[in-house]
């Protein structure tokens, strides 16, 4: 092969290479955004032990996408005939296992207390306890008891959970408050 | 007394497992009665178990070697109690396989826990069949796997371990504890004991592919027999039948229905677990695995059943589950 035809081929494949960056900053792919919608009552009350302020913005963000994710991940989960998360027991091994790959391990026990306070906020919900009962430290106490009882995951607790980490979604993110 | 030799016992004609037509008619008005359905063939159709076990490798005994290492074989038989033995292995497999897969109960939606027991209790099978055979109301041996499953489902079990409170101490296998009841029925305390621990439901299964298909969905089978297998196991752990007559129950505890085996055998092979401890010799390593079936245990042809009456064992109930520490957040973020 002539240097002239070698020359070509370089300068071909240069193009290319330049034309895909040109494309990426000209038309930059999506970033997927995360879906914070405003929890009802209910799912405030669950969280509403959850500290977000002292939590640095960027790690908020990086937080909000996590349970964004993990909300998708437990509907998709429950759209299968078989679904792997069939209990409680194995949601919350879904979950530390995940925090485990998404959570470099310096920045494990960064926010004291962040992580008792999501433990009891899925508690509370997979409790199914009446949310405006949720008044006294007692209640709270019994309806975190009961939520750590195991259970199957039914449709009904499949929601509770979705919508739980839903509600610490847009209470971690910025673009949720 | 004599040492009690179960192989020379059954050779010999004990009449460990009887045909009680009766016990059986009893045993169906109780499943249904309780919400179940004795017809196995229609609960797997319902169940939807039709086809699991077809064309693989499927084992209960690892699930009670994960929860109770060294549980089975268990003690040997120290007279013709096999119906009991036989089920409460059967129930302990069905509770193991619950535990360890976190399966939660059909009917309460809780998962089980698995009951703490001494090292003794382990290593004599756990679960006190003694306690089962206590409500035959005889004091002789001998009973039907109709009369042992009703009373499993009715009255329950006891652990093997010390109840002070009844005045029996049940962590081993002996020949005091097996003359418990019988003629004398156990005590209101007992049976409030032993009510706690109950087998949910059981179904005859008259389909020999449908024990498969229970054995893959984790559901031990019991069997009363009258036939006699061989004390020597083949290279892959095959015992073949041989002429005479044992009137015995044991449990099955896997099912190989896997080409290779289906190709050399002519049809899928049943792991049966005999409750004489070490009676027969030969290898025990599953083929194609790193895996060795029990002490005591045999693989059977699956077509062996079809003269034999088939009972599956569910759920335990009891020891609900610990609850969960957490929900995975603390420690991880």
């Amino acid at each position: 092969m002539s240097n002239l035809a070698k020359g070509i081929i370089v300068a071909v494949v240069l193009l290319f290479v330049w034309k895909d960056r040109l494309d990426s900053i000209v038309h930059p792919r999506d970033v997927p955004a995360v879906a914070a919608v405003a929890p009802d009552a209910e799912a405030k009350a669950w969280t509403s032990a959850i500290q977000a302020d002292g939590i640095l913005p960027v790690d908020r963000d990086y937080y909000g996408r996590y349970f964004d994710a993990l909300d998708w991940v437990i509907g998709n989960d429950g759209a299968h005939d078989a679904p792997l998360i069939d209990t409680n027991e194995k949601l919350r091994r879904f979950i530390a296992g995940s925090l485990d790959a998404a959570i470099e391990k310096q920045m494990v026990g960064k926010y004291p207390g962040l992580g008792e306070s999501l433990d009891r906020a899925f508690a509370i919900a997979a409790s199914g306890v009446d949310a405006s009962t949720l008044t006294t430290p007692e209640a709270i106490e019994k309806a975190v008891s009961e939520g750590l009882a195991p259970r199957p995951m039914t449709k009904a607790l499949r929601e509770r959970m979705r919508k739980c980490a839903r509600a610490i979604c847009w209470k971690l993110t910025i673009k949720g408050e | 007394m004599p040492i009690f030799n179960p192989l020379d016992a059954y050779n010999n004609g004990l009449q460990g497992a009887r045909v009680d037509p009766r016990a059986d008619e009893m045993l169906v008005d109780l499943v249904m009665r309780t919400g179940g359905d004795p017809d196995g063939g229609r609960v797997a159709y319902n169940w939807g178990l039709e086809g699991a076990g077809k064309g693989k490798l499927s084992l209960l005994f690892p699930y009670v070697e994960q929860c109770y290492p060294g549980a089975f074989p268990g003690p040997a038989q120290l007279w013709g109690d096999c119906t009991v033995a036989a089920a409460v292995r059967g129930a302990l497999s069905s509770m193991c396989v619950e535990v360890v897969l976190g399966k939660p109960d059909e009917e309460t939606g809780l998962s089980e826990e698995a009951p703490q027991v001494s090292d003794v209790a382990r290593k004599n099978a756990v679960i006190a069949q003694e306690s089962v055979f206590a409500y035959r109301g005889f004091s002789d041996d001998g009973w039907s796997c109709g009369a042992a499953a009703q009373t499993i489902m009715e009255k329950g079990f006891l652990l093997r371990q010390d109840y002070p409170s009844l005045g029996i101490d049940l962590t081993k296998y002996t020949d005091q504890t097996i003359h418990i009841g019988g003629s004398k029925k156990p005590s209101a305390a007992f049976e409030a004991e032993s009510k706690k621990h109950r087998v949910r439901t059981v179904t005859v299964v008259s389909d020999v592919d449908a024990i498969g298909d229970y054995i893959a969905s984790g559901f031990a089978v019991v069997f009363c027999h009258s036939v006699k297998w061989s004390s020597t196991r083949n290279e892959d752990g095959y015992s073949p039948v041989v002429p005479g007559e044992w009137l015995h129950s044991q449990s099955i505890q896997g099912w190989d229905a896997r080409p290779i085996t289906i190709k050399k055998y002519g049809e899928p092979l049943a792991l049966v677990l005999n409750q004489w401890a070490q009676w027969n010799t030969g290898p025990r390593r599953i083929p194609g695995t790193d895996t060795d079936i029990p002490e005591g245990s045999y693989w059977t042809k699956s077509s062996v059943f079809k003269r034999a009456k088939c009972i599956a064992y569910s759920s335990i109930l009891g020891w609900p589950r610990k609850k969960l520490p957490d929900y995975g957040f603390a420690g991880h973020i």
